[in-house]
């Protein structure tokens, strides 16, 4: 798959693939984290 | 644009309207980054870039993206430095990791192309450099913001930045017709109409939009998450002055 160039095109969808998986975790991550604790602190 | 600072002046009204537009937006991507890399794996070789140009429907539209979210956060800190939109200013602080994210990924995978079409990972070519300071521009955003307990003060001297930063976007633009550089010129944006094939053009564009979705889906997610940061910060003030 890719011949000769695989070596460059199957790293760049990779770090591609990575970056966006890094993207989705970190901002949803972020989100529930800080909502989670403001309705804890809403609670109190 | 006069919509923009009363919707921006409503923290409810946006929170009610990301509430159901980041998950449509991300479904969108999806959908349209399947069929743009679809099309986009069963494109014919090109006939001097071989299987190379596939690189090109995740390398163009990162760097569409670089710039755009730069002007998304140039547009947020006017805002907020103007109107004192606290909503702006959320906006731009979450658009930018976001930026660096997209620059950093048109970097790598542009080098991971230009390797064997120019025979170098890295040229000091004025696009290149001018989007490595782009890089740069967002990492010192961010970096300001962190490094002031003062979260207005820091808020903004990083929107100054940020405004001050913009005069890079024309440079990043116009860089392969002021200067001659290695990189190609644009062939997709120009006044005579696209110069790529439509077997190219249209997963190019497929993945274009696919990307815009993508940051439109998670630019909400951020900006929700720092309405929770700081009103979850003003409670944690008010509970402990009671």
């Amino acid at each position: 798959m890719f011949g000769k160039y695989a070596q460059f095109i199957i790293p760049a969808f990779a770090v591609t693939a990575v970056v966006f998986a890094g993207m989705i975790g970190f901002s949803l991550n972020h989100a529930r984290r800080w909502r989670k604790r403001f309705e804890e602190l809403s609670d109190k | 644009m006069t919509w923009a600072p009363a919707f921006l002046s409503n923290p409810e009204r946006f929170m009610a309207f990301s509430r159901w537009a980041a998950p449509l937006f991300g479904v969108l991507a999806i959908a349209l980054a399947a069929v743009g890399l679809y099309l986009g794996f069963t494109a014919p070789d090109d006939y001097q870039q071989g299987q190379t140009v596939r690189i090109m429907f995740i390398h163009v539209p990162a760097a569409w993206l670089s710039m755009f979210i730069y002007v998304c956060l140039g547009v947020a800190s006017f805002l907020a430095l103007i109107f004192r939109h606290a909503l702006a200013d959320a906006a731009a602080q979450a658009a930018a990791p976001l930026g660096a994210a997209f620059t950093a990924l048109a970097l790598v995978t542009g080098s991971l192309w230009g390797r064997p079409m120019w025979g170098a990972y890295w040229v000091w070519d004025a696009r290149l450099t001018s989007v490595l300071v782009l890089f740069l521009l967002y990492v010192a955003y961010i970096a300001l913001r962190a490094s002031m307990d003062d979260e207005q003060k820091a808020a903004r001297a990083a929107a100054i930045l940020a405004l001050v930063g913009a005069i890079n976007l024309p440079i990043i633009h116009f860089s392969v017709d002021w200067w001659n550089t290695l990189h190609q010129g644009s062939s997709v944006f120009r006044a005579d109409g696209p110069s790529l094939a439509p077997v190219f053009l249209y997963p190019l564009l497929l993945m274009g939009l696919a990307y815009m979705a993508a940051f439109g889906s998670l630019w909400l997610v951020r900006i929700r998450g720092e309405v929770w940061r700081r009103r979850a910060e003003a409670a944690a003030l008010r509970a402990a002055r009671a």
